[in-house]
């Protein structure tokens, strides 16, 4: 058994976690099979865009553009694992190990680790992704062989010593609150101060910037600059619109705790959360709404594209609300309706709507249980 | 080790963060064999210097000395000289109190966790809880595992910041006795901060007061001698004469 502190307590937790998913039986093997089908259904879809990239006279298709989609996914890429470095290093600072004697540079280079493996995976992963897409289209296409070099260059980035450093600066905390919170507090009362701790749509755009460059790749050569300009918008209104979910679920696992003795019916509770989510959901539905526009889709697809994009929000604010008892349920049960629509849309597209419906109604009754 | 021997010295200690100044021109020791208490209203900057002498925050100014060994200069044996019980929020859900017990055996370069601790575990009720998940127990029961993290190994200096929160009687009897037989068996010094001032007279050797970063007052073992024979109510009244008093 190995003595390093920090692997020891990885590998035990590791182990717990198996055996948790062992003792659930069936749910494991179904979650995995639901992700493996999302992954069939996105790399599928992207194979349309994929084979438009790589054609013949496509710009992105010629060596230096190439070149310099590689070095950005590799610069990407970096950037990502070097985040979730300084992330892990900035958590051990004042964890439970923090004051036991063990060496920093120890705590550092196990730290190195963990995210040079995690690392390693999402490169092998896109990898794999981008091995499969180039044997569906030309296998020596500049611009898969360019991304490969850039995946493999980042791989081996991730070895060198240097990597993650400098650290960035982390400063340990002094109660003082966040400005732009602490004005819209103000404005607030009561239970819709629940909702306004959802952290602030602002600080979360920069994480925007690497699937937004993703997105620019995948655009079509010779498109239209504003429909360039309208499909990132409408992928923005997406991307914040599923990290507006999984903020609200951090909210409610961390409200969970303080408020479950309160007198609050889950109506009330809802409530609390209701006008920063409609507030959010609206941005979100205007952002997708001019995305739709300057795209260049018609009236009518524009409005279609809003009314699923605040239905999506609806039901995954109500699954999250459903589950804030045990937040594990969430991924299980959007797995399950995601499967449940998406498969009526391929075998009775005409009962995907309803049976959507009626699955939000199955959430709004689950949302407005207990909750014990 | 000599009963007057300091083993843990902070000489002028200041720290800053960002800038707002926490602590300032702190001079206290730990003597060998007693209980110190760190007393003082919140926000006095109690958690800081506890961080600070196990090294987790740099000071400004100062010096910090575990058993002889500045803290700056060679962290890890000063922190091997130290046994620490981490808030029980932070321990890990995922893992069983046994697991984190190996854990920290194992960062003290033990190969198992030693008999003692699992008898201690026994005596605080925490045995029945050991193969279970951190984040199904209890507070009182993640307090039990976070204090038997800070006694593993038998460390020299014992940081226990408020340990009795959620320990019900029997424990907090067992752990009272336990940190009173290690001081006097093996000249442990015990440094406790805690807001529970009636469990003060019995258990406390020394007290030091914090307010607004700096040292406010000093009790030694004359004066708990007599609070223990005369008054119980009389420390809990001079904790509040000298905050009250202009500093």
């Amino acid at each position: 058994m190995s003595l390093d502190p920090d692997s020891l307590a990885a590998r035990l937790s590791f182990a717990n976690r198996v055996a948790l998913w062992r003792v659930r039986g069936a749910e494991g093997p179904f979650l995995i099979l639901v992700a493996a089908s999302v992954l069939v259904l996105v790399l599928l879809s992207l194979e349309a865009p994929w084979m438009a990239l790589v054609s013949a006279q496509a710009a992105w298709n010629q060596p230096p553009a190439a070149a310099l989609a590689g070095a950005a996914l590799a610069f990407a890429l970096w950037w990502h694992g070097r985040a979730a470095l300084q992330q892990i290093l900035a958590a051990r600072r004042s964890d439970w190990l923090a004051a036991l004697p063990i060496a920093t540079a120890r705590r550092e280079a196990q730290a190195r680790r963990v995210a040079w493996r995690g690392l390693l995976l999402r490169v092998v992963l896109l990898m794999l992704a981008l091995a499969w897409l180039l044997g569906r289209s030309d296998p020596s296409a500049p611009l898969g062989l360019g991304l490969l070099a850039g995946c493999a260059a980042t791989a081996l980035l991730g070895l060198w010593p240097g990597f993650g450093h400098p650290a960035l600066p982390t400063r340990d905390p002094v109660s003082v609150p966040i400005p732009s919170l602490r004005e819209r507090r103000a404005k607030a009362t009561g239970l819709a101060l629940l909702g306004v701790a959802i952290a602030p749509v602002a600080l979360r755009v920069p994480r925007l910037a690497w699937p937004l460059g993703t997105g620019l790749l995948l655009m079509p050569v010779g498109a239209r600059p504003l429909a360039v300009l309208g499909f990132l918008v409408l992928l923005a209104a997406l991307l914040l619109s599923s990290d507006l979910i999984a903020a609200l679920r951090r909210r409610l696992a961390g409200d969970r705790g303080w408020l479950a003795a309160l007198p609050l019916t889950p109506h009330r509770l809802l409530g609390g959360y209701a006008p920063t989510l409609w507030r959010a959901g609206l941005v979100r539905a205007l952002l997708a709404a001019i995305g739709a526009h300057l795209v260049g889709a018609p009236a009518l697809w524009v409005l279609a594209i809003v009314v699923v994009l605040a239905l999506l929000l609806l039901h995954g604010a109500l699954l999250a609300f459903a589950a804030r008892a045990r937040p594990a349920r969430f991924p299980l049960w959007t797995s399950l309706h995601l499967v449940i629509v998406l498969g009526a849309l391929q075998v009775l597209p005409p009962l995907a709507p309803l049976l959507w419906l009626a699955l939000l109604g199955w959430s709004w009754r689950r949302a407005m249980a207990t909750g014990r | 080790m000599n009963a007057s021997t300091p083993v843990l010295k902070v000489s002028d200690l200041a720290v800053h963060l960002g800038s707002v100044v926490v602590l300032a021109g702190i001079d206290f020791e730990l003597p060998a064999g007693a209980i110190t208490g760190l007393i003082g209203p919140n926000g006095s900057g109690k958690t800081t210097l506890i961080r600070a002498l196990l090294g987790l925050v740099a000071p400004v100014r100062g010096q910090i000395r575990v058993a002889g060994i500045d803290l700056s200069r060679d962290p890890l044996a000063a922190r091997a000289q130290l046994g620490y019980a981490p808030d029980p929020a932070v321990l890990p859900g995922d893992l069983s109190g046994r697991q984190v017990l190996e854990v920290t055996a194992a960062a003290r370069g033990l190969a198992a966790v030693p008999d003692d601790v699992l008898a201690l575990a026994g005596r605080l009720g925490a045995a029945r809880w050991l193969d279970a998940a951190l984040g199904s127990c209890s507070l009182g029961t993640r307090q039990k595992f976070a204090i038997l993290m800070a006694l593993l190994g038998r460390p020299p200096v014992l940081v226990l910041d408020e340990v009795m929160n959620g320990l019900d009687p029997i424990s907090a009897h067992e752990l009272k006795a336990e940190l009173r037989a290690r001081c006097r068996e093996e000249g442990v010094a015990v440094l406790l901060t805690t807001h529970g001032l009636e469990i003060a007279p019995t258990l406390l050797d020394h007290a030091v007061l914090l307010a607004e970063g700096r040292i406010r007052h000093r009790w030694g073992p004359a004066d708990f001698a007599a609070w223990r024979h005369g008054d119980p109510a009389a420390f809990e009244r001079a904790v509040v004469a000298a905050l009250r008093a202009d500093p």
